[in-house]
């Protein structure tokens, strides 16, 4: 489902499919231990997988599929129901993304990138993106984003990692945190999702130097007391 | 006496030089479920299970045989809480609080007459006073200024620093109060641990990115979590692609060849130990190195085992392979 509607379908340029799974099995670990704890019951063996897992995130594409249809196909960025929704280059070389939520925005950003023709209820007539695509791009991101700010349209620029390090909202929320590793000195990297406010720990933020811990491997040979 | 409650006298500690016996440590519970009042944690808003710590004298005791009403009661206890020599009511200029624990029992009667612990407080402190003549010259002026009000020296500087919970039995003969130790004040705060996960005990078997990154995110809420990693190191550890900080981020690393009998043993070794083991590699060979679920989950019946696969554990594809660096044709 990813891609250009006419273009070759594409994969993601980061791992999604590990991500989710990890989630999934982080889950299934917390379900267990309530399960053990709460109900009287033993362990149990957990089936994780990424196929199980994904299935999650195409959710929709399975929902909007009916017997004897084609099934849904590629939209490029935009959604099933959505007329307007995706990326757009600026004059200045960057990206912003634009998606229309409700009829105001439709119709207001419609009319912002000069689009003529509207039916009786405001609605445009016929496609608005390739106006909105020539409108971006004669203009320079910052442009873009206050014109629209201006309007109360909803947009966002595309965020690369510099981007997301420079934030000042996630700078101020902590939301990349380094993490210490002999191999690769600080490395950037998500801090711990969700947060529990209630039990938040600062926690040791490194990774362990290759056995680290196997020093006390005699003794968990004879006395299973690594853990300790 | 030498050595006191683990200090010299004299060496390691100065205040023994003063006071004529020393207590390290006084424990005790608030009986928070037969309190009338709300407990002290929740009045200082701390949720959860909380410890207050308070620097005081030794525990006095107050003894009362006959009170029939609260209020009486109260004013009974509060004489007790005011003399001369207590270290609240005699040095301390700056602040200083009282301790009183009522038993459950009287603590019904006061609350029959006082709902609000807040009035309790103010009953307390009203009657927890001596007269500023009762002081020797030379109190008057300065040491006692603080807490004056009128002609009177109270225990505290307002009603908000007399300290009242619920503690002790079903008996009604007893209250126990404790003055701070000079200019000090009570602290409320959580107790222990504040990792929600600490004490889950994970062995991450796991190789590439899926797997490990289950017990990666269970490591980030303080889950205690064991990467064995292959002799030589994790294929991820060196690699370009940066991937180690995020899967091995707060976790521990012993060494150790699942595929040799001793790296086998080695994880039997720790399945009593455990809470939960990732693994992901192909059933097959768990079953040949004795690390499938049926042997470890006969080992720990409380195991949690999770097992990754690419396609899952059962249906016609169980046995593709795609994760597991033991993959072999």
């Amino acid at each position: 489902m990813t891609g250009a509607a006419d273009g070759p379908p594409v994969l993601a340029s980061v791992p999604v499919g590990d991500a989710v799974t990890g989630y999934v099995g982080a889950f299934g670990v917390l379900a267990a231990c309530y399960h053990r704890m709460t109900h009287g019951a033993g362990g149990q063996l957990i089936d994780v997988n990424p196929v199980d897992a994904m299935l999650q995130i195409t959710g929709p594409v399975l929902s909007q599929h009916k017997d004897g249809a084609p099934p849904p196909h590629r939209l490029g960025s935009r959604l099933a129901a959505s007329t307007l929704r995706g990326v757009f280059r600026t004059s200045d070389d960057s990206w912003v993304t634009v998606a229309a939520s409700t009829p105001r925005h439709l119709r207001e950003i419609a009319e912002l990138c000069g689009h003529a023709e509207f039916d009786g209820s405001g609605v445009p007539v016929g496609d608005v993106v390739p106006r909105v695509e020539r409108w971006v791009a004669d203009r320079k991101r910052a442009e873009v984003a206050a014109a629209f700010a201006e309007r109360r349209l909803p947009i966002a620029p595309v965020a690369t990692a510099q981007d997301v390090l420079d934030d000042e909202h996630l700078r101020a929320r902590h939301a990349v945190r380094y993490v210490h590793t002999a191999e690769h000195g600080p490395v950037a990297g998500p801090a711990p999702a969700p947060r529990l406010l209630g039990s938040t720990a600062e926690l040791p933020w490194r990774t362990p130097d290759l056995d680290e811990h196997g020093k006390t491997l005699p003794a968990v040979r004879d006395s299973s007391k690594l853990f300790s | 006496m030498r050595n006191l409650a683990g200090q010299e006298a004299g060496v390691t500690s100065q205040s023994v030089f003063g006071t004529p016996g020393r207590v390290a440590g006084i424990v005790f519970g608030e009986w928070e479920e037969v309190s009338p009042w709300a407990p002290l944690a929740e009045r200082r808003g701390v949720p959860g299970n909380a410890v207050t710590v308070y620097g005081a004298m030794g525990t006095t005791n107050i003894c009362d045989v006959i009170a029939d009403n609260g209020r009486s009661l109260l004013e009974f206890v509060a004489e007790g809480l005011a003399y001369h020599g207590a270290n609240g009511a005699l040095p301390s200029s700056a602040f200083c609080e009282v301790f009183v624990g009522f038993n459950p029992v009287w603590a019904k009667m006061i609350a029959a007459e006082y709902p609000l612990v807040e009035d309790v407080q103010e009953v307390l402190w009203e009657a927890a006073s001596l007269p500023v003549a009762s002081f020797p010259a030379g109190y008057d002026a300065g040491l006692v200024l603080s807490r004056r009000h009128g002609d009177r020296v109270h225990i505290a500087q307002s009603p908000q620093d007399v300290i009242v919970t619920v503690c002790g039995g079903m008996g009604n003969l007893h209250a126990l109060s404790m003055p701070s130790w000079g200019d000090t004040k009570s602290v409320t705060a959580l107790s222990g641990e504040r990792r929600s996960l600490a004490g889950l005990r994970v062995l991450d078997t796991a190789t590439l990115y899926a797997g490990p990154f289950i017990s990666t995110v269970l490591a980030d809420h303080g889950a205690d979590v064991i990467k064995i990693e292959p002799p030589g190191g994790d294929s991820y550890r060196h690699a370009a692609t940066r991937m180690w900080p995020l899967l091995a981020r707060n976790k521990r690393s012993v060494v150790a060849d699942l595929r040799s009998r001793d790296g086998a043993d080695l994880v039997r070794a720790l399945v009593p130990e455990l809470d939960v083991v990732v693994v992901n590699m192909p059933d097959r060979l768990l079953i040949e190195a004795g690390l499938d679920y049926q042997t470890l989950g006969a080992i720990n019946p409380g195991l949690i085992y999770v097992h990754v696969t690419s396609y899952g554990l059962d249906g016609p594809y169980a046995d593709r392979l795609g994760t597991g660096r033991w993959a072999r044709p």
